[in-house]
């Protein structure tokens, strides 16, 4: 079951095989919800924000087509239900972040691991502006710039410029508060 | 590979390699992933279910009257209509963590004596998302009715 697919699973669970979704669940689960939980800020509501996404995954399963990548899927989904739910409580994602223009840092989809691993140990990640918040945490997860693009209903060369600004962003911070 | 041991998809990038850990409160909490697990088991078994009714609702054996199937449909329609319906929602998801076999129902009363009483009470069963209690009643009903609805499968 390791060796599938995240479509394949998808596909058998939508047959009936309750033991795909537990794989497919078991890959996904801690990255779908440190996205929810660093967008939204507190526990309890990232614990019934994933919760809900996660219902609506099941009951969408039968509806899925492996046209689209398996986590695009998912982390649309994730996306316009933290949209919805703060459009519902009449409030926007918590913004915070001074963004500046820094155009000059490459980015692309074949960044290494450290690159990656460089903005995941940083704790400032919050306090970017949403819109390229939700970026860099699609992009620490390991998305590419395409998949980062559809899910966030952007053009590739767009998002790639909002990590772009953000990697400044957090890249500056961290400079400024090296011993 | 469980997903507490990844810190990444890792899925399909098989050269990333895992980074640091996140923060212990950003890993899927074990209560989410027990309800979530749970939901996506019975989604299963709700379909499971749905489908055996199905094949019991719509393969009546032959020789059973007309009247039957008519009566069949009055009894459960309403029921198997709902669990069979559309496929954008078919699971009650809202009501998948607030029962269990232990719930009391308003049907407990059935008339085994009738095919079509009994599959419209197991249809009650499943759209209250009692699985535990549907299957050991349609167990029962297959014991009572075992050609009921199987013929020229």
């Amino acid at each position: 079951m390791d060796e599938l697919s995240d479509e394949s699973l998808m596909r058998r669970y939508a047959d009936g095989d309750a033991r795909a979704f537990e794989t497919l669940f078991g890959r996904h689960k801690d990255a779908l919800y440190r996205f929810v939980r660093r967008q939204c800020g507190d526990a309890e509501t990232a614990f019934e924000l994933a919760h809900d996404i996660w219902l609506k995954l099941i009951a969408a399963r039968r509806r899925f087509r492996p046209s689209a990548r398996f986590t695009t899927y998912l982390f649309t989904l994730a996306r316009n239900r933290m949209i919805d739910d703060y459009r519902s409580w009449g409030r926007s994602l918590p913004a915070t972040g001074d963004p500046i223009d820094v155009e000059d840092l490459p980015t692309r989809d074949d960044d290494g691991p450290e690159a990656r691993a460089d903005v995941r140990s940083l704790a400032l990640v919050q306090a970017l502006p949403p819109d390229q918040r939700e970026i860099v945490l699609l992009y620490v997860e390991g998305l590419g710039m395409a998949e980062i693009g559809a899910i966030a209903d952007l053009p590739a060369e767009t998002a790639r410029s909002r990590l772009r600004r953000a990697l400044a962003i957090l890249r500056r911070q961290l400079e400024g508060s090296a011993p | 590979m469980s997903g507490s041991e990844r810190t990444g998809r890792g899925t399909h990038k098989p050269g990333v390699a895992p980074g640091p850990p996140w923060p212990p409160d950003d890993r899927s909490p074990p209560e989410l992933d027990e309800a979530v697990l749970d939901a996506a088991r019975r989604a299963v078994r709700f379909h499971r279910l749905t489908h055996l009714l199905e094949r019991a609702h719509l393969s009546p054996v032959a020789g059973w009257p007309l009247l039957a199937g008519i009566m069949l449909g009055a009894a459960i329609c309403a029921g198997l209509d709902w669990l069979l319906g559309d496929d954008a929602d078919p699971v009650p998801l809202g009501r998948i963590h607030a029962r269990d076999s232990s719930t009391p129902s308003k049907r407990e009363d059935v008339d085994r004596r009738s095919p079509t009483s009994w599959l419209g009470h197991i249809a009650a069963l499943v759209r209250d998302g009692r699985f535990d209690d549907a299957e050991s009643q349609l167990r029962a009903f297959r014991q009572s009715y075992p050609d009921y609805g199987e013929k020229e499968q």
